[in-house]
């Protein structure tokens, strides 16, 4: 099922930020970021729901020629996976901020703000 | 009768030298040639490695060039233009990456990573043509549109260095 295999390609990908072993970058798009390998890429995005509670993430795949070939929601792998709720929004969420997070290169300025900060002190 | 018994044996010694070092005669031209015509198809090789260089950079540039057309027809607006320009764009570097063989396995990825920005750039000002407004950040289009001309143009330094330094 097609659904299973995102959600696999989803917790792939958060271990695989995690291990800091994907570049992930910034798109003209707000809340969007993608990583790219040889043949596709992958985009992760925060997608505002003003009707629901709290925020929705959809994943992307897009083919050779930047076509999007597959997308899919949280909500939508929660319906289709058996697996909890709690754990499919959690890992796409953790898996946005470290896209985020790695594409802003906050950790850098934050290792430079402490730095500059102990050297104040 | 007598002659011919005597000199029989030292004949046929003699010949089976001279046949012997016709061989060997023989077997160094035919290894000089192949070496010569091993020299000479690495040397079409080479050529022909140059040429492909060549045209890679070529190539990379008039996708450089486009990348700053689109730029400029960004910033004056120009939306109703664009949509075909960022596909033709994309189209260049699919090829590009498809049919190149000695990009690295990063560069590949570089190239797929500048096709997905231009196909988000693409959506938005689709959307935007749609519902006859601008895009809501052109600056930003921009931002990306030169950061991925950086790139590109890392890549065309990268294969000119390949050009100068004689290699593959």
């Amino acid at each position: 099922m097609t659904e299973e295999k995102l959600w696999q390609l989803v917790q792939r990908l958060a271990e695989k930020t995690a291990q800091g072993a994907l570049i992930w970058e910034a798109t003209a798009a707000p809340n969007t970021f993608q990583t790219s390998f040889p043949q596709y890429s992958v985009r992760i995005a925060e997608l505002d729901k003003p009707d629901r509670r709290g925020t929705e993430y959809m994943l992307e795949c897009l083919d050779g020629s930047g076509s999007v070939i597959e997308r899919v929601t949280d909500l939508a792998i929660q319906k289709a996976v058996p697996v909890s709720n709690m754990e499919v929004s959690r890992t796409m969420q953790d898996l946005y901020t470290m896209a985020r997070r790695r594409s802003l290169s906050v950790d850098t300025a934050l290792d430079s703000l402490l730095s500059e900060l102990e050297m104040a002190s | 009768m007598e002659f011919f018994r005597a000199w029989a044996d030292p004949a046929s010694v003699l010949g089976f030298l001279v046949s012997l070092v016709g061989f060997f005669i023989t077997i160094v031209i035919v290894l000089r040639s192949k070496s010569a015509a091993e020299k000479t198809g690495a040397a079409v090789a080479e050529v022909r490695q140059k040429l492909a260089l060549q045209t890679a950079v070529f190539a990379l540039n008039r996708v450089l060039a486009d990348v700053d057309e689109l730029k400029a027809l960004h910033r004056a607006s120009s939306w109703e233009v664009l949509p075909p320009r960022y596909s033709s764009l994309r189209r260049q570097l699919a090829a590009f990456k498809g049919t190149y063989p000695d990009l690295t396995r990063k560069q590949k990825t570089t190239i797929q990573g500048i096709i997905a920005q231009f196909s988000e750039i693409e959506s938005i000002v689709e959307e935007s043509l749609a519902s006859k407004q601008a895009p809501p950040d052109p600056p930003s289009l921009n931002r990306i549109a030169s950061e991925q001309g950086d790139k590109l143009n890392d890549i065309v330094i990268a294969i000119q260095k390949t050009i100068g330094g004689g290699k593959a």
